[in-house]
This record gives C-alpha cells, structure tokens and sequence, in this order.
C-alpha cells in the first residue's frame, strides 16, 4: 500500500538521510539502496527538513527544470521505478542521461507533454516563465516543488504571487542544506 | 572567545568540551529525571520550571535550555550518557530532578522509548488553549523566517495535507522528524486527546498530572504545591514570577483575525470534547 514508504527511508542510516529503492533491485544486489544526498539536492533536503508528502510514484510524469546533481536523477527514477519517463530541462552533460528513462532537453518548447510533477531547482526563473511553464506543462490536478532562495529581491513578490494561482500544501526550510532557501510544494488552485 | 574556541571548525574541529566532557565522564554519578513535562510546546514551560525551581529540593531543566529532547529528536544518535549529562550528579542538594520538552506528547514513538528507560516517570502536562497554542506556534515560525504564509494560509495548508494523507496514503513519507512536528504541525500539536491516548496505552494514568496554562497565572501556588506533593515534597509558601519567554525575541505579536478564531473554535471542538472525557476535566476553550 504505502509504497512511497518503502522507497523513502529516513531512518535507513544513522545520520537521517534518505535513501531511495533502487529500480533496478534484485536478489543478488548487494546495495540495494541509493543516497539521496540532501547537501547535493533540495528534494532530498526537503524530506530530512520534514517533508509530509511526496506526490512522485509509479504513475507521475516528472519534469525536472534545473541542474540537479547526476545522482540525483537516479534517485527520481528510483521514485518512478522506472515505469515512468523523466523530462530534464538542464545543461549538464553527464552519462546518466543515457539512461533509458531519463530524456535531457535544451529548450522548453520541444516539451509538448503534460505532467503530473513538476520540480524546478534554479532561482533564475521570474514568476512570469513559472507561471508559462505551469500553464502549459502542468496537468490541473498536478504538483509543483519550487526551490526560492529567501535573500533574493523577488522573493517576496514570487511568493505572493505563488499564493494567489497555487495553493501551498507545504513551505520546507531547508536552511541546514541550502543557505537561505526555500522548498515550496504547491498545488494549482 | 570562549565561543569561539568551542564551535570554530578549525580550531575545535571535534568541539572538544571541558565541561561537556567532564558532565560525560560522570554520568554514571548523574540523576535520571523523576518527572518530564511533556506538554505542550508554547504553553508556558519556561514559566513552569521556573515556580518549581523556587522549591529547593527541585531541579527542573537544564544548565542553557528547559528540555533536552532526547526522547525524540536525539534519540537515534545520542546514547543514554549523553542524556544523563544533562542532570546534576547524586550527590547534589538536589532530590527531584526533571526537564520540560514540550514536543514529547506529540511524538508517536516518545511514550514507547520513555517507558524503556523510565517506567516509573512521573508525566506532567500543561495544556494550553490550542487555538492560541497554534497561532503562538506560527508566530514563532514566522519571525524566525520559516513561514511566510499568513496564519490563515497556513492551516489551509495544514488542513489539505491532513486531507491529502488521509485520501492518499501512498503520498505519505513515514518520515518521524522532530522538525515536522515541530514546525508544521499548528493544528496537530493541539489534538491533545489523541496525543494523550497514545501515552495511556504505556504509563498508568496515575502516573500523570494535568493542567491548564490559563489557571498559571491566577492559581500558581496551588498548581505548584500540587506537584510538589505529586513528588513527595513538602509545600513551600511560592513568589509570583513574570511570564517567561513571550514572543521569543521580537515581542508580542497582533492578535488573530476573529473568523480564524470562529473557525477553530469549530475545529477543535470534538478534540476538546475527547479531551474533557479523557482527563474528566472541562475548560472553557470552546467560546
């Protein structure tokens, strides 16, 4: 039943940091866990700072906007289990993106899918482009995590603006990780 | 420069402590506490431990802090030493030792890990009108910078991922962090009579004594002569303190809009209701 559960394992280690099931587990792996290294991604930090929900399983369609660490998009295919294609809109060349699954974009527009779960981890973006992206790429009944840094000159302004289309279902702190950030996960009204 | 040398990465880079080291070294001379408070966060502690602290039998909180929170958020890295640390040694003036950690009873695995290491614990709570315990909660959060939302938002969202959890189980992260009990939880931390329940599957209930932070301020020296005759101390004639620890920092805060207020009062109705049965005690929270 609660198979995020399963996949998400906080008190795996001693130091409190989550772990993802591997996809490609089996029998005769040795280590069937992965770290998700919370100083290296803003999910992972997010769940060790108290995240409640992870809307992000089996079913969900996960566009990734950002530079994230290599490893951690293995850890999101961890999520999906592999079932699911992960769209990462990033610069970074790494081998990673060989990975069946995981399909690496330049630009937004040769995205012309919807998703259930949209993760964008860059600060760069003004509330006008995450409103675009949302518009098109979000389905209606689907999530947004956005990292904000909270000493930016726009925080004030993308947060307001965030809480009139979204609905907040949860503001992270994630301050021991990331200096002055902020995780939102964010449902559209 | 004594901080300094304590916490700088590079000239402490393992915080070597004299002092904490020492209290490590003789904790096998140390107390284990006789009573905890464990509720509630943002109901008065630090005024309660200092009205015990008047009874010269009595040591209730730390040397820097009034709890230690080792039954939930250190449980896991810290051993039973580190706990014992904390706690004057047996051979002070001392015959009651205690500390106050607010977030205990909400902790689903506190009572459990409380009962291993100390079964026969005498357990004290100091409830306090959850309604104002929640929006002293968001205040909190919100002047140190972790929530930007208004209080009103805020338990919009409390409530919708309450919901969320309930309808989809499977979004749920079995993740027992003391933050998200502490942070996030406003409403939760004020559904007493299912925090207690758990509480009562462990310990006996004459084991505890409950109480209201708003009777503190009008009947102190009858709640304190109470307890000290829970612990088997003789009554002391008490001094009036000033409430402690209001507003942390940056003074009171505006009072809350009164359609918030309405529509917790309506909330929180059944939880009192179950709590009044519970602890076969009425208060007037519920106008």
């Amino acid at each position: 039943m609660n198979k995020i559960n399963k996949i998400i394992n906080c008190e795996f280690s001693k130091k409190n940091t989550p772990y993802t099931k591997k996809f490609n587990y089996s029998e005769t792996t040795k280590n069937s866990f992965r770290l998700w290294n919370p100083f290296k991604n803003t999910l992972s930090a997010a769940i060790v700072c108290g995240l409640e929900l992870i809307p992000i399983n089996s079913n969900s369609s996960l566009l990734c906007i950002g530079d994230l660490e290599p490893n951690s998009y293995l850890n999101l295919l961890d999520l999906v289990e592999n079932k699911q294609k992960i769209f990462c809109l990033t610069k970074i060349s790494s081998s990673i993106f060989q990975q069946k699954n995981l399909f690496q974009f330049n630009n937004l527009n040769e995205i012309k899918t919807k998703f259930s779960v949209i993760y964008i981890d860059n600060y760069g973006y003004s509330y006008e482009s995450i409103q675009n992206i949302t518009k098109s790429l979000l389905n209606n009944d689907g999530y947004l995590f956005i990292s904000l840094l909270k000493s930016s000159k726009d925080f004030d302004n993308i947060f307001k603006k965030l809480t009139h289309d979204f609905q907040i279902i949860q503001e992270l702190n994630i301050e021991s990780y990331f200096r002055n950030t902020s995780l939102l996960l964010c449902k559209l009204k | 420069m004594r901080r300094l040398l304590l916490t700088h990465p590079k000239l402490n880079p393992y915080r070597f402590s004299p002092n904490y080291t020492f209290r490590f070294l003789t904790s096998s001379f140390r107390h284990l506490p006789h009573f905890l408070i464990i509720g509630t966060s943002k109901a008065g502690k630090h005024s309660v431990l200092s009205y015990l602290n008047q009874h010269p039998d009595i040591k209730a909180g730390t040397k820097h802090n009034v709890g230690v929170y080792y039954f939930d958020s250190t449980f896991k890295y810290k051993s039973l030493s580190w706990y014992k640390s904390h706690f004057p040694t047996k051979f002070s003036k001392f015959k009651i030792i205690g500390e106050a950690s607010g977030t205990y009873l909400n902790h689903p695995l506190a009572p459990q890990r409380i009962k291993k290491t100390l079964p026969q614990i005498k357990l004290i709570n100091f409830f306090r009108n959850p309604i104002d315990r929640a929006y002293s909660a968001y205040n909190h959060s919100s002047k140190f910078g972790w929530e930007h939302s208004s209080f009103e938002a805020a338990i919009e969202s409390e409530i919708e991922r309450i919901n969320l959890m309930n309808d989809k189980p499977e979004l749920k992260i079995n993740n027992i962090d003391p933050v998200n009990f502490l942070q996030f939880s406003y409403l939760r931390h004020g559904h007493y009579a299912s925090n207690l329940e758990n509480w009562f599957k462990y310990f006996k209930k004459n084991q505890f004594m409950h109480f209201f932070t708003e009777d503190l301020d009008q009947n102190y020296d009858e709640i304190m002569n109470s307890l000290f005759v829970f612990f088997n101390l003789s009554e002391i004639k008490l001094k009036k303190e000033d409430r402690k620890n209001i507003g942390i920092g940056k003074g009171k805060y505006p009072s809350m809009n009164e359609k918030t207020r309405d529509f917790l009062i309506d909330y929180y109705k059944p939880h009192n209701e179950k709590l009044y049965n519970l602890i076969g005690r009425k208060f007037d929270w519920d106008k």
